[in-house]
């Protein structure tokens, strides 16, 4: 596995997946990524699936249907839902609509699909990889559900070649299964926070996705990372010494000293357990985290993170 | 209601809410306070991962397993239990052959459906079929009384409460009727292939089997026979938990991160529960980062302190400010998540916040302090004063 340091060389590829623990920053990163992409004249295209419309929401839209609407020149978003991609898919099978009315709009068999293992995720893969391969977008990212999930819906195209019997569905499975495990075309990310529980599911998940299942993988973002603005060394004077505000500084400095040094340690531990290469960001606490802390994050992106 | 309150008077808790917001932790929190209060209780995650497991610093649980935290391993992280604390993993597989074996007397019977091709599929989640199991235990757990309190860690929720929705998800999947029009008696009978189909559904079928194979279709037929006489039973006991559930029993807690982008999905969860006669009880924003002391806008102790730091005094000062303003700008900006998040919500609901700990919880003794900043909020760690300062208070 080589660690390219690039941005252009991530940006080179046709699908970033990113996934990692819940509430890491996933949306985010995909949204600065995006402009990022913006940046580099890529026309690109941001899809989530399963979700409430959260990039929109970032980008300050508020939105009511699954789009595909644009969120800013050059970067539309799309939201995939299995009923959505089952109807473009059976479309294509069927050709007719009044056909895809009388099968699939049955109660019955509305209630069978859901039987179909993988379906809903193979059905939403589906629809992905058509948009990366109809060549519309010369970039599609994808804001995947978390570590578990996550990896169980890239996995599912695989379980489906093993599994099931030849016709369609495992055809289908397979053509997915092409795209998603081309390293010249895709590269599936990491994001994290250096913090226990998200640095372990990073951990394991590298592992599963690399070794077990074969994916490409890309880069590892540390998201919500604090500076180090202190000089080596302790701070030059005692809580014991102080009074009014240097108390009010030294306790401050107490917290985010004694968080700088979790980060370390924990970067040291995702470091150690992942052989890719891992950006650090920058925690952005200016105000709410919209448009403007966006473009800051896919800066900090582009100028390779934190020092 | 407040959460401590949740504990001491409810039966069942609930700890929901969106991914990553530390369900799993606020959930063994409230069981160690149980256990503080004398009660009996068992946490009992839903979650396939292993975050009860890590937060408690058990390596060693394993799903379906039960482990009790003694008095003696609770004071030793420095519990002041007066009862002991079970948790417990669910193990979906384990859940469905022990319903299986309960409810199924016949022995050739039961064969059949534990080595069905489907009931393997049945337990790799399903349609939800590992939220069905949480179900089963939940009814199980309940009714054998062994416990005052089950608090259960459900899985991240955003779209409502899917594992409350599950059984009828399930059941409806799983309804051999639903299919006997559309499997028809052919497939039924799983004798004659698809070409001697004639009637209606055949052409249904025949569409679907491009899709899916036809020994899929094959396999499910016969599945849903097998289990048809299970169904009856199945859905009774769902009904009795859904009934628990909306009955004063049970308690349930909607569980948030100070993250404005949150707001919405909480409000949402929120109203789902209120729609479904499941009111919850409690909103627990956690994480919090705590106002640090302001400073005083009267600059002229920047002097005497740049002195006093020495020879780098300049450059220490620079970061100590620099290091405050941070904090401080990510406290107003969880304030102003916490606005969003409240302003999402009915006036009426109640509101605990929680202060981010220095460093994350993965032991009892982590687990210990987010108990006191939740239910002992006048002791340090727990503390809502500002940063620098602790109050104690005769409990702590």
């Amino acid at each position: 596995m080589t660690t390219e340091r690039d941005i252009s060389g991530l940006l080179q590829r046709r699908l970033l997946v990113l996934t990692g623990k819940g509430g890491v920053g996933k949306t985010s990163c995909c949204a600065a990524l995006a402009l990022c992409a913006r940046r580099a004249a890529r026309r690109v295209l941001l899809a989530e699936v399963f979700t409430t419309r959260r990039l929109p929401a970032l980008f300050g839209l508020a939105v009511d249907g699954d789009g595909p609407i644009s969120l800013r020149p050059g970067l539309d978003w799309i939201r995939i839902t299995p009923a959505r991609a089952l109807e473009t898919y059976a479309m294509q099978l069927l050709k007719l609509r009044t056909i895809y009315r009388a099968v699939f709009e049955q109660r019955s068999v509305q209630r069978f699909l859901q039987v179909v293992p993988s379906l809903a995720e193979i059905l939403v893969l589906g629809h992905l990889v058509h948009l990366v391969q109809r060549g519309g977008y010369d970039l599609v990212i994808l804001d995947a559900p978390s570590s578990g999930p996550g990896a169980l819906m890239l996995e599912a195209p695989r379980v489906v070649i093993e599994t099931a019997p030849p016709g369609s569905l495992s055809d289908g499975a397979a053509w997915i299964h092409k795209q998603l495990s081309d390293p010249a075309s895709t590269a599936v990310n990491l994001v994290v926070l250096l913090e226990e529980l998200p640095v372990s599911e990073a951990i394991a998940l590298h592992h599963r996705l690399r070794d077990r299942d074969g994916f490409p993988l890309g880069w590892i973002l540390a998201n919500r990372c604090l500076a180090d603005p202190f000089p080596r060394g302790a701070v030059p004077l005692s809580a014991e010494e102080c009074e009014g505000p240097a108390c009010a500084l030294l306790a401050a400095a107490r917290i985010y000293r004694s968080r700088l040094a979790l980060q370390g340690r924990y970067f040291d531990r995702l470091r150690a357990g992942v052989d890719l290469y891992a950006l650090r960001l920058p925690e952005i606490a200016s105000g709410p985290f919209g448009p403007e802390a966006i473009e800051q994050l896919a800066s900090a992106i582009e100028s390779g993170g934190m020092p | 209601m407040s959460l401590g309150e949740i504990v001491v008077r409810k039966r069942i808790a609930l700890s929901m809410g969106p991914g990553g917001v530390g369900k799993t932790t606020i959930a063994g929190a409230m069981g160690l306070q149980a256990a503080v209060e004398g009660r009996r209780a068992l946490v009992l995650t839903i979650d396939p991962a292993m975050r009860l497991a890590d937060a408690l610093g058990l390596s060693s649980l394993k799903p379906g397993q039960r482990h009790v935290l003694d008095s003696a391993a609770l004071s030793a992280a420095g519990v002041p239990a007066r009862a002991e604390l079970a948790v417990s993993m669910l193990d979906a597989d384990r859940t469905w052959q022990a319903v299986i074996a309960r409810e199924v007397s016949d022995p050739d019977k039961r064969r059949m459906i534990l080595e069905h091709p489907f009931f393997q599929r049945i337990c790799d989640d399903l349609a939800g079929a590992r939220d069905y199991a949480a179900v089963e235990e939940i009814h199980h757990l309940d009714s054998r009384g062994e416990f005052d309190l089950v608090v259960l860690d459900t899985p991240p929720t955003v779209y409502g409460v899917s594992f409350l929705e599950a059984p009828d998800r399930l059941l409806g999947v799983l309804d051999h009727n639903a299919y006997r029009l559309l499997l028809g008696p052919a497939l039924l009978a799983s004798k004659v292939g698809l070409r001697t189909w004639s009637f209606s559904g055949g052409y249904v079928i025949r569409k679907l089997s491009r899709f899916t194979g036809i020994e899929f279709l094959r396999q499910l037929a016969s599945f849903t026979d097998l289990f048809s006489g299970l169904l009856e039973g199945f859905r009774q006991r769902a009904a009795t938990v859904k009934a628990r559930l909306r009955s004063g029993a049970a308690g349930f807690v909607v569980v948030t991160a100070a993250d404005s982008n949150l707001a919405r999905e909480a409000g949402y969860l929120y109203r789902r529960l209120q729609q479904r006669d499941l009111s919850p009880e409690a909103v627990i924003v956690n994480r919090v980062t705590p106002r640090p002391t302001p400073l005083q806008a009267d600059g002229a102790w920047r002097d005497e302190l740049r002195e006093r730091l020495g020879r780098d005094g300049e450059r220490w000062l620079e970061a100590l400010e620099r290091a405050h303003a941070t904090l401080d700008a990510l406290a107003r900006r969880d304030a102003a998540a916490l606005e969003a998040i409240k302003a999402s919500m009915p006036r009426s609901s109640s509101f605990q916040t929680v202060p981010l700990m220095d460093g994350d919880i993965h032991d009892l003794r982590g687990l210990e302090r987010l108990r006191r900043a939740l239910f002992d909020p006048g002791c340090p760690d727990g503390s809502d004063a500002p940063a620098g300062e602790t109050r104690r208070t005769g409990s702590c």
